[in-house]
């Protein structure tokens, strides 16, 4: 667990912030609404690459 | 004057001369935001993108943004990392510079030539001089790492060079550094097409703006 806190992985993270940040707020001009565009977007981020990062852990562990 | 609306009306913005608010955001994330007086966006871009941008810039050690068109280093990240705007114009100077065959500007450091690594077993070919004694010793055999120039030298394929010295000084960080720098590219980009046609609501009036209009009210 400690390994991956200090992992590359860990970049995920504010590059993800980031993207969902700029991409919530060119969806809308009313804060409320930009707040929620942001949290989907990071959701839908979060769980797509999670989603890429189990297949290929599985591939991985399979795959000799 | 241009305006935006929205789909249902519920948002208009006042984008004044849009192809200025474009250019402005193009030259400086936000900028073209502040233009059109749209002062919370604008300082939500300019510091999500130039932070995202100055954090790669320093995890690649100020090396990961150039333009470099020779054989062997194709820069295309270049292409999106230069839409962060000003930033990296210092970039484009190097690259004009070197395609006129001038030594690099902002001189960062030196390294040792191919052919003379240093004299001391186990050193890595092109490392950086450090001793003033060195530097003397080299005079102008030495080779300059100018401040976001283009890996000095021919890059191949099969020996040495700087970019290879860059890559193992830097290690995982010269891929990861220029991920966040070409993401602050690609954001500028949504950005600049903010300050050109106002926000992207295409999708208002769907079932999900709906709920949030519900419960807003």
């Amino acid at each position: 667990m400690s390994q991956l806190l200090t992992s590359h992985f860990m970049h995920v993270f504010p590059l993800v912030a980031a993207a969902s940040i700029v991409y919530g707020a060119t969806r809308d001009e009313r804060p409320a609404f930009i707040m929620a565009h942001i949290l989907r977007s990071a959701i839908w981020m979060l769980v797509f690459l999670g989603v890429i990062m189990v297949v290929l852990f599985v591939l991985g562990w399979w795959i000799p | 004057m241009v305006f935006y609306e929205s789909p249902k009306g519920s948002v208009k913005v006042e984008l004044g001369n849009r192809y200025l608010a474009a250019l402005y955001a193009w030259l400086l994330p936000g900028a073209g935001h502040f233009y059109q007086r749209r002062y919370t966006k604008g300082l939500l871009f300019s510091l999500t993108i130039l932070t995202t941008y100055f954090v790669g810039f320093w995890l690649g050690d100020g090396r990961v943004v150039y333009a470099s068109w020779k054989t062997n280093d194709v820069r295309w990240q270049f292409v999106v990392q230069c839409f962060v705007g000003a930033p990296t114009f210092p970039a484009i100077i190097q690259a004009v510079n070197a395609k006129e065959n001038v030594a690099p500007l902002w001189i960062r450091n030196y390294r040792y030539p191919a052919s003379d690594p240093g004299g001391k077993p186990g050193t890595p070919a092109f490392s950086r001089v450090t001793d003033p004694k060195e530097l003397t010793r080299l005079a102008n055999r030495k080779i300059p790492d100018g401040f976001m120039a283009a890996p000095f030298g021919p890059v191949t394929t099969t020996d040495p060079d700087v970019l290879s010295a860059w890559h193992a000084e830097l290690g995982h960080n010269f891929d990861i550094a220029t991920l966040y720098t070409f993401i602050a590219g690609l954001l500028n980009l949504l950005v600049i097409y903010d300050a050109f046609a106002g926000p992207g609501m295409f999708f208002e009036g769907s079932e999900e703006d709906e709920d949030q209009d519900k419960d807003e009210s």
